[in-house]
């Protein structure tokens, strides 16, 4: 139910009450409306702070992460059924 | 030994006032790493889910970290094997841990922990100690800040925990363990004998599948047989551990709550890998160990021990585990003196691995020295001085860039090898 895709994606993002919220992403030349964030949380990547969100978009559940360091988005893992798995 | 009773060998008594009963409680999150996936997954939810610590998800190797409570039903919890785990419950859902998420959850646990004592020992990545001797009337009676803290784990992080509270943390940790999830259980003294007395003596944390054997060797199966042994008996029989088994069946324990900030004795520095199936290749093994090597000197280093006694583990076959240990001469933290050492210990097994292939391998280092204790300068240090400039440049750039940065070029192959070894199948056993 879960694969592993760890790819490079175009992420559009607010910041709400001093927090980021990510609203959409592009991936695989696809348009990603998040619906919801269910899950958040902040770890480290040698000296840059990072954050892993995992967010609804239809009826998968995808984890994407934010390097602060790189200011680069990640899309790390698909759950669910679109995911073909 | 659990380290309850390892607290009680390496940290000074708290001061408490004379007429305060001493009180403390364990929180123990429930089913912690299936119950984050549960709750950040929704579509998980109410479905058997098995976090798993393992480089494949499509293989059978590695072993489940957390189960959650729909796949503890079918006898799958944690510790059990992949492979074991997909002869069970075939139509689970399986997904890798991820420790960063987890350790953020551990995190805002302890925080909210700290509201409630200025004395928190973080026990685990899910566990935690709180003496509520001195902080417990700001909130009520024990009871109260127990059901406090709970309600609060609940609302702020949307997961349970399970909370013992008792006049120590023996008692404590056993009484979080008597219901789950989502537990209180409060034991006054006056309650312990009829509460612990019917209890497996394999209830008492420290207690494993071995000493269960010993003792029901002798006719204990119960934690009220323990308390009727003679305590000569059991110091005859088993020592030290003898002596403080039987004052534990009288939930007797002194071992005080130390701070995290106090830091707990660090024994040993470690890391080990399942290879499913298993190898008998020698030569991979070997290149295997060095991988390990590499992550548990750079732990060392990070935390600013040496180490002077190398140990190997081997597991043939699923059926025998051995471990050789041997001193090094001098301490080090260096990844290629003790990967020398321990290749000697693997290669010495030679015999052993024709017969049974090695299904799990690890290596520690233990006899440990603070590095700014000082260490003696032998002739190896001069000669590792090479050594200790790239692990130097290595630590740099995993500090910079995370630690998958860099890897040495006779791992970068071991990977494939490792997938392309044989996988285990099902039916085998």
């Amino acid at each position: 139910m879960a694969v592993d895709v760890h790819e490079p994606i175009e992420v559009s993002a607010v910041f709400v009450r001093g927090r980021l919220k990510p609203v959409s992403f592009m991936w695989s030349r696809r348009h990603h409306k998040i619906s919801e964030i269910t899950g958040v949380y902040k770890y480290s990547a040698g000296t840059s702070a990072c954050y892993g969100y995992t967010v609804r978009s239809g009826d998968d559940l995808y984890e994407i992460s934010l390097n602060t360091g790189e200011m680069a988005w990640r899309l790390e893992r698909i759950h669910g059924c679109e995911s073909g798995v | 030994m659990s380290p309850a009773f390892r607290g009680h060998l390496c940290a000074p008594p708290r001061p408490v006032s004379r007429t305060a009963v001493r009180t403390v409680i364990h929180v123990d999150m429930d089913a912690y790493f299936a119950s984050v996936e549960q709750r950040d997954l929704p579509i998980y939810r109410k479905k058997p889910l098995l976090v798993c610590h393992t480089d494949d998800l499509s293989s059978y190797r590695g072993i489940v970290a957390a189960a959650s409570y729909e796949a503890r039903e079918f006898g799958v919890k944690s510790g059990t094997s992949v492979l074991e785990a997909k002869l069970k419950l075939p139509h689970a859902a399986y997904i890798a841990g991820n420790y960063e998420k987890y350790l953020h959850n551990t995190r805002l646990l302890m925080q909210i922990c700290e509201k409630y004592t200025d004395c928190l020992e973080v026990y685990s990545i899910d566990e935690a100690f709180l003496d509520i001797t001195a902080t417990a009337h700001f909130f009520g009676s024990p009871r109260d800040t127990a059901v406090r803290l709970q309600a609060e784990v609940a609302k702020k992080l949307r997961l349970t925990c399970s909370v013992g509270v008792g006049p120590n943390k023996l008692v404590a940790k056993m009484a979080s363990e008597l219901k789950k999830p989502f537990g209180l259980t409060v034991i006054e003294p006056e309650d312990l004998p009829g509460i612990f007395a019917p209890l497996p003596v394999d209830s008492i944390p420290g207690v494993g599948r071995r000493m269960r054997r010993h003792l029901d060797a002798i006719g204990i199966r119960t934690i009220g047989q323990l308390a009727e042994a003679p305590s000569g008996l059991m110091r005859e029989k088993f020592g030290v551990i003898g002596e403080i088994l039987h004052k534990a069946a009288f939930g007797i324990d002194d071992s005080p709550v130390v701070p995290s900030y106090k830091g707990m004795e660090v024994k040993s520095f470690g890391q080990s890998l399942s290879l499913g199936k298993g190898s008998a290749d020698v030569e991979y093994l070997c290149d295997v160990l060095l991988g390990l090597c590499d992550g548990a000197t750079r732990r060392m280093r990070k935390a600013g021990y040496l180490g002077r006694t190398v140990a190997v583990y081997i597991c043939l076959g699923r059926l025998f585990d051995l471990s050789r240990r041997t001193g090094l001469g001098c301490y080090t933290d260096l990844p290629g003196r003790v990967h020398d050492v321990a290749k000697d210990l693997l290669l010495r097994e030679r015999a052993s691995l024709d017969v049974y292939p090695a299904t799990k391998v690890g290596v520690s280092v233990t006899n440990l020295a603070k590095r700014e204790d000082g260490q003696q300068t032998t002739v190896f240090d001069v000669l590792d001085e090479k050594e200790a400039a790239v692990a130097a440049v290595v630590d740099r750039l995993k500090n910079r860039y995370g630690e998958k940065a860099v890897t040495r070029c006779s791992l970068i192959g071991i990977r494939n090898r490792y997938k392309g070894a044989p996988r285990a199948e099902i039916g085998i056993f």
